[in-house]
């Protein structure tokens, strides 16, 4: 079945896309410092702007991880159409008040951010080392995702520990290659790719799997599987019911703009219009998300198995299954460009991070060059943690999302409050955040949560302990400490 | 929200970008029980679709009225 025009055209796309990508950033950019090479000198037009934004939205836990939860549970993935039009509305209102400070104030991380909101530079290393954690959470999403790829293409002769090196080690020659201007142009590439890609299964898959249309697929799939079209879905005892969808988006809606890498992405935006206008069509992005769904019920019709029922694997798998093994390899080059460049750019973002706001303020003097140095030192450690954490579980991408959206949670409160709510402190959003990751990470929590608030995401749970304990110690300070940012 | 002493425009209609939230999270143990099957598509699925559209209308909408409010003092910062 794997033949070896799929590997050689996957090659073949991901080779020609990097090529070019680099290309276009040498063309575009000569000069090498900390700026440009984060944030791309604050000067991404609204094209560019739109474009990295979406390919946030278009990765590879949007297609391989929303059809493989589609095949797996059904309903559940729903939840790609519920977030994305929530995080906009919430994106709408909140980008544009990042986008001032981090102008006003020349911010180029989102630890500035912090460093200089709550004038404390101690606070913005703890912030740092959490959005970190939180990328790095990411980025196991993606080197899951393509070093499943590369398995499935180029033969199961590599092991999944040494796929997931070979994924990472990927990742990691395309940063020290590139630079964000690059991954821009890497990010239209298979922003592109993967749209025609997905027309052109969705409109030729139903009659792959003996259905008559797109929406006989859904009608099939509802018939052969009573219960899949509603929650909890088909797995009941997996928990994933209308209080989980509820809670889970409204945790990815409040989280989608805190993660460290789309602070960044908003200051490179040139104005607050550009913003607004984006805010706009974003919503519209998801409804893509009928396809891949529509993908993940054709795999039911067609009785796919993927190997070791992993979820992640289906839409592969049904490809490689029923269409000719040309189509198997672009797919597989567009996954694996879904993968690299999202993963390449998150890697970027932590090691800009690692640099500016934990090594500089601990180890002053160091010269700008010899920091953009330890950061791009600093890149292979956090690739390395990835892959460890990719090889510790088998977990489905959806899953590993909503635990990077937890983790990211734990900054909203101070972002959140610190530009509405003068009172907001330091030392409230230090403790919101150690009560946050408590109520997150110790078992004991966890099982009581699952008493008191079964089918609730831990995520938003965890956040909501932060934000009261924000609150509270706000209130409880002497009120003519902190100065506002905004006025 | 009044967050400072800044004269700003008046941002009332921002109380419109909850609608999502209404259509998409709050109606949600609603609609997961309408057994309706419009065209062929399970409701839930339905009715997440529609709010896609109707979340871009509302933020469509709250952008011009932005405009409107911006527009007659440009005098800025």
């Amino acid at each position: 079945m794997r033949s070896g025009v799929e590997g050689v055209l996957c090659l073949a796309i991901v080779l020609a896309t990097v090529l070019g990508a680099l290309l276009y950033g040498q063309r575009r950019s000569r000069h090498r410092t900390m700026s440009e090479w984060a944030i791309g000198n604050r000067r991404l037009g609204t094209w560019i702007f739109w474009f990295l934004n979406a390919g946030e939205i278009y990765t590879t836990f949007a297609v391989l991880g929303i059809a493989g939860y589609a095949w797996a549970y059904g309903a559940p993935a729903y939840l790609a159409l519920t977030s994305v039009s929530l995080a906009s509305a919430v994106g709408y209102w909140l980008m544009p008040r990042i986008w001032a400070e981090g102008h006003r104030h020349g911010h180029l991380t989102q630890a500035d951010f912090f460093a200089q909101r709550y004038g404390a530079r101690w606070l913005a290393v703890v912030v740092a080392l959490a959005g970190i954690a939180a990328l790095v959470v990411y980025v196991q999403i993606q080197i899951t995702a393509l070093a499943l790829t590369l398995r499935l293409t180029l033969g199961s002769t590599l092991g999944p520990v040494q796929s997931a090196l070979l994924a990472a080690v990927g990742m990691l020659a395309f940063v020290y290659l590139a630079g964000l201007r690059s991954a821009a142009f890497a990010a239209g590439v298979k922003d592109v790719g993967m749209i025609v890609l997905v027309v052109g299964l969705s409109v030729t898959v139903s009659e792959k799997v003996g259905a008559s249309s797109m929406l006989d697929v859904y009608r099939r799939v509802q018939e052969l599987s009573p219960g899949i079209g509603a929650l909890p879905g088909l797995r009941p005892e997996a928990g994933l019911t209308t209080t989980w969808l509820v809670t889970s988006a409204l945790n990815v809606a409040l989280g989608t703009w805190i993660f460290p890498h789309t602070f960044q992405l908003i200051y490179s935006a040139r104005d607050e219009s550009a913003i607004r206008r984006n805010a706009v069509w974003q919503p519209l992005y998801s409804l893509s998300y009928f396809f891949i769904i529509l993908l993940g019920f054709a795999a039911r019709l067609a009785g796919t198995r993927p190997d070791g029922g992993n979820p992640n694997a289906v839409l592969l798998q049904l490809v490689g299954d029923v269409y000719p093994s040309w189509t198997a390899g672009l797919l597989a080059g567009t996954v694996c460009l879904l993968a690299l460049v999202p993963g390449s750019i998150l890697l970027l973002v932590a090691s800009s991070i690692f640099g500016r706001n934990v090594v500089q303020p601990l180890r002053g003097g160091l010269s700008d060059r010899q920091v953009l140095w330890v950061s791009r030192g600093a890149m292979i450690v956090f690739a390395g943690i990835a892959v460890w954490l990719s090889s510790t579980r088998n977990r489905s991408l959806v899953e590993i999302g909503l635990s990077a959206y937890a983790a990211i949670g734990m900054l909203a409160p101070g972002v959140f409050l610190g530009l509405v709510w003068p009172r907001a402190n330091a030392a409230g959003v230090l403790s919101g955040i150690v009560a946050g990751y408590l109520s997150l990470l110790l078992p004991a929590a966890d099982a009581w949560w699952a008493r008191a608030l079964p089918g609730w995401d831990r995520g938003l749970l965890a956040m909501a302990v932060n934000a009261a304990v924000v609150v509270a110690v706000g209130l409880l300070t002497p009120s003519r400490a902190p100065v506002p940012a905004g006025s | 929200m009044p967050t400072g002493t800044r004269a700003a425009p008046r941002r009332h209609h921002r109380w419109l970008l909850l609608l999502p939230f209404v259509w998409q999270v709050a109606l949600v143990p609603w609609a997961n029980g309408v057994q309706a099957r419009p065209f062929g598509l399970p409701f839930p699925m339905a009715w997440q679709m529609a709010g896609v559209v109707l979340s871009t209308l509302v933020i469509g909408v709250v952008l011009a009225l932005d405009k409107r409010a911006d527009a007659p003092r440009t005098d800025g910062a």
